[in-house]
């Protein structure tokens, strides 16, 4: 199910910018606007957001409505989260640009940078 | 002594002064790269010498030394072997065993803890990454997410389909050129594949928990990585621009989210960057001997038995008598 991963991330877009909750028929529409897209494609993508836990639904007459479970800032707070753990001891290992650190740890740093920007000019002449 | 206890010996020395030797601070910073493989031939090396020490313990068939190898020979016929006596043919046989389960213990808690450490990283990366790609958005740079977030943060998510991963918040404080060079720092991080050499060790750390080597070499070759990925980064994008870059990030990080470790190693980061390359040779040369004693080490450990008891024939059994 490759493929339907860039349509997972559109199909939440569009979730996303709208307040209220949104039927397959609602969110298809919305998409044909742009693109030549299948009902049942769009079924199978937005069923699969509910099973993995991207969005709830509720029955609405012979539909189902479908809503987000958190917002785009509540899943970004959410990674980030994970991200900053990961700095720790885990297997997730991301590799950082730069760990976060405790103030102190980077008012050191600041004077390490200080120091080596003072230093700059002399080892460069 | 047998190659077997030897082999162990030379394992136990590698796992308790092996960190001694290679944490030495100067050198491996130096050519983190080469520091990297130093700790990689240490924990592999220290690995082997447990198994094959072992196996050389189970397998009557090597020669506990010279003494026996010569006598197998010399009294080559059935027979000459059963003078032994009795008790120390049960006495081998425990010894047999011992280095059965000593060699089984160590194969099987290291692939279990390898295993494990990728199995699982592979698992949470990849669901992390399948989440990045429905909540991040595409930045102005290809092969780079932007998440919303007022910290500063870059990082990578290594694995098929790497993807460095920018906040809002960095790419605010970062400006182009070091923005550049940061993502030119992270793609190092994927091209190189850190992230298995970290894995690697990591799991190794979970099999042995407590051994010095490998607690050690977790921490150190993180380190190390970094100073490869910006030895790299500097080339295109120069030494001065990484600096500024770290700088940034470092007074715009985040509250309190305390990493002793990391934070030693931003400072060296920044003192190795502002310092130019120079005097490379002699760590580049001593680590080289570094790695090519550590993975010659089991052979060498294997014929130090061999040598003693030559020796002690030499100088006890001359030839002429």
């Amino acid at each position: 199910m490759r493929g339907f991963g860039d349509l997972e991330a559109v199909i939440m877009e569009r979730l996303w910018s709208q307040d209220a909750p949104l039927t397959v028929r609602q969110v298809l529409d919305d998409l044909r606007q742009e693109r030549e897209i299948a009902y049942t494609t769009v079924q199978t993508v937005m069923d699969n957001l509910h099973r993995k836990g991207w969005l709830t639904r509720e029955p609405r007459g012979r539909a189902y409505l479908y809503r987000p479970v958190a917002s785009r800032q509540e899943y970004s707070a959410r990674l980030m989260r994970e991200a900053l753990d990961a700095g720790h001891d885990t297997d997730l290992t991301l590799m950082h640009f730069l760990a976060q650190v405790s103030e102190e740890e980077a008012a050191a740093m600041r004077r390490a940078l200080r120091r080596a920007l003072r230093q700059r000019p002399r080892d460069t002449s | 002594m047998s190659v077997g206890l030897s082999l162990l010996a030379y394992a136990v020395l590698v796992c308790f002064l092996g960190p001694l030797l290679l944490s030495g601070r100067g050198t491996t910073r130096l050519v983190p790269r080469l520091g990297v493989l130093a700790w990689q031939a240490a924990a592999l090396s220290a690995v082997g010498a447990g198994v094959i020490g072992g196996l050389a313990l189970a397998v009557p068939a090597v020669p506990h030394g010279v003494n026996e190898f010569l006598a197998a020979c010399t009294h080559a016929f059935p027979g000459g072997a059963a003078t032994a006596g009795g008790a120390a043919a049960a006495g081998g046989a425990a010894v047999r065993m011992a280095g059965l389960a000593v060699a089984a213990a160590v194969l099987g808690r290291a692939a279990w803890g390898v295993g494990t450490s990728l199995v699982i990283g592979r698992r949470q990366r990849r669901r992390h990454a399948d989440a990045l790609r429905i909540v991040a958005q595409p930045s102005p740079r290809p092969g780079a997410v932007v998440l919303q977030s007022d910290v500063a943060l870059v990082y990578c998510v290594p694995g098929r389909g790497g993807q460095v991963v920018v906040t809002s918040g960095a790419l605010r404080s970062l400006s182009e050129s070091e923005l550049g060079a940061v993502l030119a720092h992270e793609g190092a991080h994927l091209r190189g594949r850190h992230h298995l050499a970290l894995a690697v060790l990591r799991g190794l750390n979970r099999a042995f928990p407590g051994v010095p080597l490998f607690g050690q070499a977790v921490a150190e070759v993180g380190r190390l990585l970094e100073m490869c990925a910006d030895d790299i980064a500097a080339i295109r994008h120069g030494r001065a621009t990484l600096i500024s870059a770290l700088s940034r990030l470092s007074t715009t990080s985040a509250p309190a989210m305390s990493l002793a470790a990391a934070a030693t190693a931003v400072e060296e980061r920044v003192r190795r960057l502002s310092v130019p390359p120079a005097g490379r040779a002699r760590p580049r040369t001593a680590l080289t001997v570094c790695v090519v004693l550590l993975a010659a080490g089991p052979l060498i450990a294997a014929g130090v038995p061999f040598a003693a008891d030559l020796a002690h024939h030499l100088l006890h059994c001359p030839p002429s008598a």
